[in-house]
């Protein structure tokens, strides 16, 4: 009639299916032994016995099933229920475990972090939050929060525009007290990938204080150096020079007059590498005075080629600027930093090239013109040129020496000069023994009107 | 001959400069801050032929020094050589702009260099 199946690991209940037709044999005994062997066997009593055996089976197989399922189903609670015990204890372990591992973490970074769900309730928050903000109490609310930073940077404002942009928002540098602190506001999705439901956000501090006490006194630092350096470096080389000019024809000793001599050169050297170092703070911290204005490329060109002419004679080498036959279009840019970068990129070329020319020339572009120095000298090798444009490329190792001054941040300072006014400062081509072109670009004063 | 009237409160330099000028025939008054520069520029009968001012000063700095000068109907003829070694390319409009004849960085400039700048400075003068 049916198959009853349950389904347990350890027991399994299995009811076979009741065949009908087959009269029960103890009844059937049992009813022979009360009425007699001799009676007989009549098709009716035969269809009597098989409905009373149907009957029978079924309520046999009934009460063994219902007993057999009550005893089972009550076993099977016990254990279900045991294990549902063992499984909430094990899981609220490892809950509280994994919260302990996770606020431990969330504390341990010197940050102050904050999760936030839509409505601006915190959900989570670690100690550094209250000790950054200089909260007292610690069942501070999202408004305690906000009223700790300045009204201008409006955190109601920016936590909003965070949940409804879906994007993150970096506020740097907020005072609060005698403090400034940075802090980034990200949502926190559902899915990552596809960046639907934000579920809030998170909130993060970040005290930058030291780092502007850092930032501050490098600035201070430099302009200590750029005055309090720069005084008696004059005085040096100031009295060496007079020594040199009017004392040099008083002096008998020759070593003396040569002691002079190395004085003032050293003194030289000594400025033009605290110039270097001036030259690059302030190009780093964008602090220079770059100030772009429209001139001619040609006229600077001339200029610089002009003022090292001497320098490349003294070594025999040709110094050419091959002008441009039409005029050329204005750029937009500092002279003078373009003047510098020009003796820079020119006198490298004269100091690395033992024979032949350095060739100057102008390439014109759309949007800008290109200027290239291209020398006959010593070439630079692959793994040199890699090297290049970059901080003190000179001071590991002196063969990488590609640099006047001798500090080994003409180039880096170029490098950052040219970048400043927009333009792209390369080696184009150097293959060593024969030569290399060198090449920095200058945006236009009037861009073209692209067809 | 001619005198160069160097305020320069550092007195290594204006002993440098001092003496710059003087090997080049200059005949030399020092000052060493702004205020007393500026009172003994008042007072004193011979007035000199160029003044060398630097802009760092204790008391009174160069700017107000410059001012004052020009302001002053006795002294506006002076031409005034800034020496400094400020690289605040902006000071250098500023300065000729309340009537300095001349902007020259210390460092960027030998001892011979400046001596020459303000000789030609008188030349032009003259």
């Amino acid at each position: 009639m049916f198959v009853r199946t349950k389904q347990h690991p350890k027991n399994q209940v299995r009811v076979e299916p009741i065949i009908m037709n087959t009269p029960h044999k103890v009844l059937v005994r049992q009813i022979k032994k009360f009425l007699g062997a001799s009676i007989v066997i009549s098709p009716e009593w035969e269809k009597l016995l098989e409905a009373i055996s149907t009957t029978y089976f079924n309520f046999d197989a009934d009460r063994t099933l219902t007993e057999r399922s009550m005893d089972l189903s009550s076993k099977e609670l016990i254990e279900i229920n045991r294990g549902i015990e063992e499984k909430v204890k094990t899981r609220t372990k490892e809950f509280q475990q994994e919260h302990a591992r996770l606020l431990a973490s969330v504390s341990s970074f010197p940050l102050g972090l904050l999760l936030f769900d839509p409505d601006n309730t915190i959900i989570l928050r670690n100690e550094n939050v209250a000790s950054i903000l200089e909260i007292a109490t610690p069942y501070y609310t999202a408004t305690d929060i906000v009223l700790r930073f300045p009204k201008e940077t409006d955190i109601t404002e920016n936590c909003r525009l965070c949940v409804t942009e879906k994007r993150s928002i970096e506020l740097k540098d907020i005072s609060i007290g005698k403090k400034f602190v940075r802090v980034l506001i990200s949502p926190i999705f559902l899915n990552m990938h596809t960046k639907e439901d934000v579920l809030g956000y998170t909130f993060l501090i970040e005290d930058v204080t030291e780092q502007k006490i850092l930032e501050r006194s490098k600035e201070e630092f430099f302009s200590i150096a750029s005055h309090e350096l720069r005084t008696p470096l004059t005085v040096i080389r100031g009295n060496a020079s007079i020594l040199q000019h009017f004392y040099m024809d008083k002096i008998a000793d020759a070593e003396v007059r040569e002691m002079i001599g190395d004085m003032l050169t050293s003194s030289e050297r000594l400025i033009r590498m605290v110039n270097d170092f001036l030259d690059m703070s302030r190009l780093e911290q964008k602090s220079s005075n770059i100030i772009a204005e429209a001139f001619d490329l040609t006229q600077i060109i001339s200029e610089a080629a002009k003022e090292l002419q001497e320098l490349a004679a003294k070594k025999n080498l040709e110094l050419r600027f091959d002008v441009p036959k039409e005029a050329l279009p204005t750029v937009m840019a500092d002279k003078d930093h373009v003047m510098q970068v020009l003796i820079n990129l020119i006198a490298n070329a004269i100091n690395y090239t033992h024979e032949g020319s350095i060739v100057i020339s102008v390439k014109s572009f759309s949007t800008f013109l290109k200027v290239l120095i291209t020398d006959t000298g010593t070439g630079i090798s692959p793994q040199n040129q890699a090297l290049l444009f970059r901080k003190f490329q000179q001071a590991g190792n002196s063969r990488l020496v590609r640099d006047v001054t001798g500090t080994g941040l003409g180039l880096y300072i170029s490098k950052l000069i040219i970048e400043e006014m927009g333009g792209v400062i390369a080696l184009e081509e150097s293959i060593v023994g024969k030569g290399s072109t060198f090449s920095f670009t200058l945006p236009l004063a009037v861009q073209s009107p692209t067809i | 001959m001619h005198t160069v009237f160097i305020v320069e409160d550092n007195k290594d330099l204006s002993r440098m400069y001092e003496r710059a000028f003087r090997l080049n025939n200059f005949e030399v008054e020092v000052a060493f801050d702004g205020a007393v520069a500026l009172e003994r520029l008042q007072t004193m009968k011979g007035k000199p032929s160029v003044i060398l001012l630097d802009i760092i000063m204790p008391n009174m700095s160069g700017i107000d020094v410059l001012r004052a000068i020009k302001q002053d109907d006795t002294l506006k003829h002076i031409p005034v050589a800034i020496l400094t070694n400020s690289l605040k390319k902006e000071n250098t409009e500023l300065f000729l702009s309340l009537g300095a004849s001349a902007y020259i960085i210390k460092l960027e400039n030998d001892a011979k260099d400046v001596v020459d700048r303000i000789a030609k400075l008188l030349t032009k003068a003259e």
